[in-house]
């Protein structure tokens, strides 16, 4: 401002000391706040870099904030883990160990246990951390189980629980006849035959393979074939529909063809129905071999050509004319709705009483295959009884806790002795045992959270992941499954539950377990460590710039202020000084 | 030669020193009055008789240095110019507010990014979600805050030349009227003097409110010009500044130089003969208050507004523009169909294209339904590149044919209806070929799908940056943006932009877009703005853009501020130089004083050595 007044006779000098002042208060107010100015045009050239890194330093503060509440949720989802995979062996122990001793109830010691572990594994599950859910996957507000009562009990209204669920899967694979829906027959007076009752169908045991040493016997075993009411015409396809052991379905289609010799996935049409169908058949069985080489079932055909049926497995043995000699063997061989197999095997024998697994040779091929049949029939009732009923429950609770779940197909005329397809449950009619988020992708990926510009964390979790589904399976079935005190077979039933949950229960390499969700995380806090210690080294480096451009010294501006002091002292005694050199002053008064 | 003759020389000699006394008394009285030029005796010597010469008082002269008054004058304008602009800058950078704290634009944007990073760590949680939508609301309030704080100086910069219009008129017809004083007076009549202070006062006082150049005639009358030509005062008459002031400016407040478009005050000057001149139109003022109230009103601070406005808008499109590609048309001729259903005033439809020589060009058509809008400016930055408005409001033929009549021959492309789409093909000469048409168009819903949202809107209006004829839309946002009214009725939109099927709570798509959009994406900014240039648009990511235009405004403020004080040492030293020889110096005139004691002693003896003469001649008679 420049000075107009005359006061001191002298404007620059005025100015100076005006100047000064101001100089002066700044200094004062640096000195107190410790920032060089309370505008961005006082804090000099560098303000631009303080106002990046500050901008970056919020962001720092919040990656910070962001980690903390993470590594929380972390932790508590490890512990969670760590609780279940102690579960996992507990379980296994009993099931390894525990004594078949039943209770009043139908249950071992081992199983009772398996039901206090299964609500607390349930309990596990619907942990949460602060106030999200650990294992629901994106809904992280939504509580992931259901209540262990509700799972195994239903709810009484129409929703079946695993209980029902399992006792349906039962009378489906026994069958009426309770042979596990295989019929055993005579076909000729020397000859038993054995076959699935129906086909496709995903019930019962499926016959897998037969061979005998059966001295002078012929053994025949025919897959399931498809037999054509007319030749298809070039272009006509078949799909086939396959459950295999993991539960996972899988189709193949075939396509009939005149092109020779037919591209893979194709079959030549023959001169007639059956020649066609007689390469349809060599086509499925080279398909089914590609496609599941192990424990398949056919539970579905469907044609673009009319007129398609299926002759279901079977094998037989044929005696001929000469008896089988002491023993000599047969043995069939089952594969079980859980994926085993068990075989039966039954050994000639002339012995009387004639033992266990074995038949009687009688006075003519005659009477020992009448023997043989009934020895079949009597062991192929007590494998029903005893691993069938093991393995069908195994599989009613992985079809249970499957999304959606399966449930017998009961349409008429079906019912539960004669259904052959299964169907979806519903929320009206079956027990939904995970409600959170069943997304199709990566469990982990369902919380993601960003902890550097450039670097994100996955830490999401579901309940129905394979390694815990099938941790909550094994638990729910033996908590689930009751075996009558009084049923002789019951002793072979606990045995094969017993020894299929600890199998179950052991790590299948291939298969995820918990340990690797537990890494999973712990990768997760691995990333996030070093982000830390990144954003540290950052963060030092942005707040000196902001310091650097902010902020002053003390002992600088105190130097300053002192100099300047002195500064304003001189001016002040040259102005006095100046003010007093005057003629007026040196003149007589008089 | 006689006595008497000697006694009448010593008497004029009594008489000059009375005269010369007086006039030391009166700079000595006036040694403090503003204006005042110290004032020296003119005298002479008249022959009264055959010997010896008395002497004669002619009047007084003002110790003026001339030439250093009108330098004077010059920086006069220069410095109160400069003193004003830092000044005004000076108050801009309290409205940035003190940096680190809160209360400043960098402040609530950091908050509202880490509001959104810590949503994205608890996604679905209430508290999360509102605090994100209160440091939406803080960073929006701020925006108002600043805007208010720019137009505030804007509305005391129309003031503050309403006032100097004022002043100035007063100083005008003030320094006519002493012109007119002046007129019956010789230039060394001690009356005329002090009319030729308060003249000098008059003019210096208008020397600080403009830049002018004073005449003075051999008559002592003086005319004022501005530097630009303009008379101010012509001898006797003075002409006439007139100011139509507003009485509060919004951002909208332009001045144009069309009357009928202008909405805040334009000065106009009278000339005696009536013509009437507008001074800011034809540039006349070019310095001192006036010109830096204009400089300020019309530049500076509506940049400042450009700036805040810009990141309003880049604010609210960021988060709520979604980018649409066409689906591809196999040919031939090929291109692409385009749903024009969802493109907005102010949305755009976008084809890319390249020519024979297969150099890309690309064409942003964007919607101008105002008729009184169009054509807009080409805006692209590359020349290649053409930005063009089309009126929508017709229908997809009327579309269709003005894309046609505008683009459709000098890009070789044939524009046409294919259904409700907008189908763009090349017209089959293989002097082009498609390569990608899209729209950008602005979400309306909270949950549409798509993880954009219209999180700040224009009061309740959806931004879109409309541009109409009267003004776009972008044109004061900063002042009336707000957080979506409807977000703010549910919160839960933050995380959820589904609603069939429902979002999951944890899914954190639309915190983490939202977020990205403000931390990393970069955008394009208007060189209006100050930053960047029509050629070489700044482009940026919205940070680094507010830290580019709170830089710009710190270093021009502090600019001016040190440009002022240079200015002031300027000033001061010429006022000081100037003083040196107008002024009154105490001591000179007290030796001056003793001088004329002196002088007077030795008159009053020359007459008592007269009179003793006399006495010595009488009693010798006797």
């Amino acid at each position: 401002m420049a000075i107009n007044g005359i006061s001191f006779g002298n404007t620059i000098l005025g100015g100076s000391i005006q100047s000064l002042k101001a100089q002066m208060a700044d200094l004062q107010n640096q000195l107190t706040s410790g920032k060089k100015s309370t505008t961005y045009s006082g804090m000099g050239a560098n303000e631009g870099f303080a106002i990046a890194a500050r901008s970056q330093l919020s962001n720092i503060a919040a990656f910070t904030d962001t980690m903390t509440k993470i590594t929380t949720n972390i932790e508590v989802a490890n512990t969670s883990l760590q609780a279940l995979a102690n579960i996992g062996t507990q379980l296994q122990t009993a099931a390894n160990s525990g004594s078949q001793a039943l209770n009043s109830a139908g249950q071992t010691a081992g199983q009772q246990t398996a039901v206090a572990e299964f609500s607390s594994m349930v309990g596990i599950l619907n942990t949460r951390a602060g106030d999200r859910y650990v294992f629901s996957g994106s809904a992280i507000y939504t509580q992931p189980v259901a209540s262990s009562d509700l799972i195994l009990d239903g709810n009484g209204a129409g929703q079946a629980g695993l209980k029902q669920v399992i006792s349906e899967r039962n009378q489906a694979d026994l069958g009426s006849s309770g042979l596990g829906r295989v019929t055993i027959a005579s076909p000729t007076a020397t000859s038993v035959s054995i076959a699935e009752d129906a086909s496709p169908s995903v019930y019962g045991m499926k016959l897998s393979n037969v061979t005998s040493s059966l001295t002078g016997a012929t053994v025949t075993n025919t897959a399931a074939t498809v037999n054509l009411a007319s030749n298809p015409s070039d272009g006509d396809t078949f799909n086939f529909a396959f459950l295999q052991s993991d539960g996972t379905s899988q189709t193949v289609q075939l396509t009939a063809t005149t092109t020779l010799p037919p591209p893979t996935g194709s079959f030549a049409i023959g001169a007639s129905a059956a020649a066609t169908a007689t390469n349809l058949n060599a086509a499925l069985t080279t398909a089914e071999a590609t496609a599941s080489p192990y424990g398949a079932q056919l539970t579905g055909v469907s044609s673009s050509a009319a007129g398609v049926t299926l002759t279901p497995a079977q094998a037989s043995v044929d005696l001929g004319a000469t008896n089988p000699v002491d023993g000599d063997q047969v043995s069939f061989t089952f594969s079980l709705p859980d994926g085993t197999t068990e075989s039966v095997q039954l050994t000639a024998s002339s012995e009387t009483p004639t033992p266990a697994g074995s038949f009687a040779i009688g006075a003519t091929p005659t009477a020992t295959a009448a023997n043989l049949n009934a020895a079949l029939t009597n062991s192929i009732g007590t494998l029903a009884k005893t691993s069938l009923v093991a393995a069908s429950a195994i599989r009613a609770a992985h079809d249970f806790f499957d999304s959606p779940p399966q449930r017998v197909d009961v349409t008429p005329p079906a019912t539960l002795a004669t259904a052959t397809g299964a169907v979806n449950g519903t929320p009206a009619n079956t027990v939904q045992w995970y409600t959170g988020d069943a997304g199709t992708g990566s469990a982990r990926a369902t919380s993601t959270v960003r902890v550097d510009p450039s670097v994100t964390v996955q830490y999401g979790m579901r309940a129905n992941e394979d390694a815990i589904r099938s941790l909550v399976e094994s638990a729910a079935v033996l908590a689930a499954v009751t075996t009558s005190p009084t049923d002789p077979n019951g002793a072979g039933q606990v045995s094969s539950l017993n020894a299929r949950i600890a199998q179950n229960l052991s790590a299948t390499p291939g298969r995820q377990n918990i340990q690797n969700v537990q890494s999973d995380l712990a990768n997760a806090q691995t990333v996030m460590k070093d982000a830390t210690a990144r954003q540290k080294l950052t963060q030092a480096t942005l707040q000196n710039i902001v310091d650097q451009a902010e902020t002053v010294s003390t002992d600088q501006v105190a130097s300053q202020l002192l100099a300047l002091q002195t500064d304003l002292q001189a001016s002040y005694q040259t102005t006095s000084m100046l003010s007093q050199l005057s003629l007026v002053k040196f003149l007589p008064l008089g | 030669m006689s006595l008497s003759s000697a006694l009448s020389i010593a008497m004029s000699g009594l008489r000059a020193n009375q005269a010369a006394l007086s006039i030391v008394s009166g700079n000595v009285a006036n040694v403090n009055t503003p204006g005042y030029v110290a004032q020296t005796l003119v005298q002479d010597q008249i022959v009264s008789g055959s010997t010896g010469s008395g002497v004669r008082v002619i009047g007084v002269n003002r110790t003026l240095d001339t030439f250093v008054q009108s330098q004077l004058r010059t920086e006069n304008a220069g410095g109160a110019y400069a003193d004003q602009i830092a000044s005004v800058l000076g108050q801009l950078q309290n409205v940035y507010g003190t940096p680190g704290e809160s209360g400043t634009l960098e402040a609530a944007y950091n908050n509202f990014t880490s509001a959104l990073q810590a949503l994205s760590a608890s996604s679905g949680n209430q508290a999360a979600q509102s605090s994100v939508l209160n440091a939406a609301q803080a960073l929006a309030q701020q925006l108002n805050a600043t805007t208010s704080g720019i137009q505030t100086l804007r509305s005391n910069a129309e003031q503050d030349m309403s006032v100097s219009v004022t002043q100035a008129n007063a100083a005008m017809t003030q320094i006519a009227h002493l012109n007119q004083k002046l007129q019956s007076l010789s230039a060394q009549d001690p009356a005329a003097a002090t009319l030729m202070d308060q003249r000098d006062t008059a003019i210096d006082q208008l020397s600080k409110l403009m830049d002018i150049r004073a005449v003075t005639d051999s008559t002592n009358q003086t005319s004022v010009f501005t530097t630009s030509g303009i008379q101010l005062v012509g001898g006797v008459q003075a002409s006439t500044l007139s100011f139509n002031a507003q009485s509060s400016l919004t951002a909208s407040s332009q001045w144009n130089a069309d009357p009928g478009k202008s909405s805040v005050g334009t000065i106009m000057c009278q000339l005696p003969n009536g013509a009437k001149i507008d001074m800011i139109a034809s540039q006349a003022i070019n310095s001192g208050q006036i010109a830096a109230d204009v400089q300020l009103r019309d530049k500076t601070l509506v940049q400042a507004q450009n700036q805040v406005d810009q990141m309003a808008a880049t604010l609210a499109s960021a988060l709520s523009d979604v980018t649409t590609s066409g689906t591809a048309v196999t040919g031939p001729p090929s291109g692409f169909d385009t749903d024009l259903s969802n493109v907005l005033p102010g949305n755009s439809f976008n084809v890319t294209y390249t020519d024979s020589s297969n150099v890309s060009h690309s064409i942003s058509v964007v919607r101008v339904d105002d008729p009184t809008a169009l054509p807009i400016p080409n805006t692209a930055a590359n020349p290649n590149d053409t930005v063009i408005g089309v009126n929508f409001s017709g229908g997809l033929a009327s579309i269709v044919s003005q894309l046609n009549t505008q683009i459709g021959g000098t890009a070789h492309l044939t524009f046409s209806a294919s259904g409700s789409l907008l189908r763009t093909v090349d017209d089959g000469s293989s002097a082009s070929t498609v390569t990608a048409a899209s729209t950008t168009t602005t979400v309306q819903s909270l949950a549409s799908g798509k993880p954009q949202l219209p999180l700040f809107t224009d009061r309740a209006a959806l931004y879109t940056g409309a541009i109409t004829g009267t003004a776009s839309q972008i044109t004061g946002l900063a002042g009336r943006i707000q957080v979506n009214a409807a977000l703010l009725a549910d919160p839960s939109k933050l995380t959820v932009y589904n609603t069939s099927p429902v979002t999951p709570a944890g899914d954190t798509t639309r915190s983490d877009f939202l977020y990205d959009q403000l931390t990393s994406a970069t955008f394009s900014y208007s060189p209006n703005t100050g930053l960047g240039a029509a050629a070489a648009p700044f482009k940026g990511t919205l940070p680094s853009f507010l830290q580019q235009f709170v830089s710009v405004q710190s270093s021009a403020a502090t600019t001016a501020q040190q440009v002022a004080q240079g200015q002031d040492v300027v000033v001061n030293t010429l006022q000081e130089k100037f003083n040196a020889k107008a002024g009154v110096n105490i001591d000179t005139e007290m030796t001056n004083l003793i001088a004329l004691q002196n002088s007077y002693a030795a008159n009053a003896h020359v007459m008592s050595v007269v009179q003793s003469m006399m006495q010595t001649l009488l009693q010798a008679q006797l």
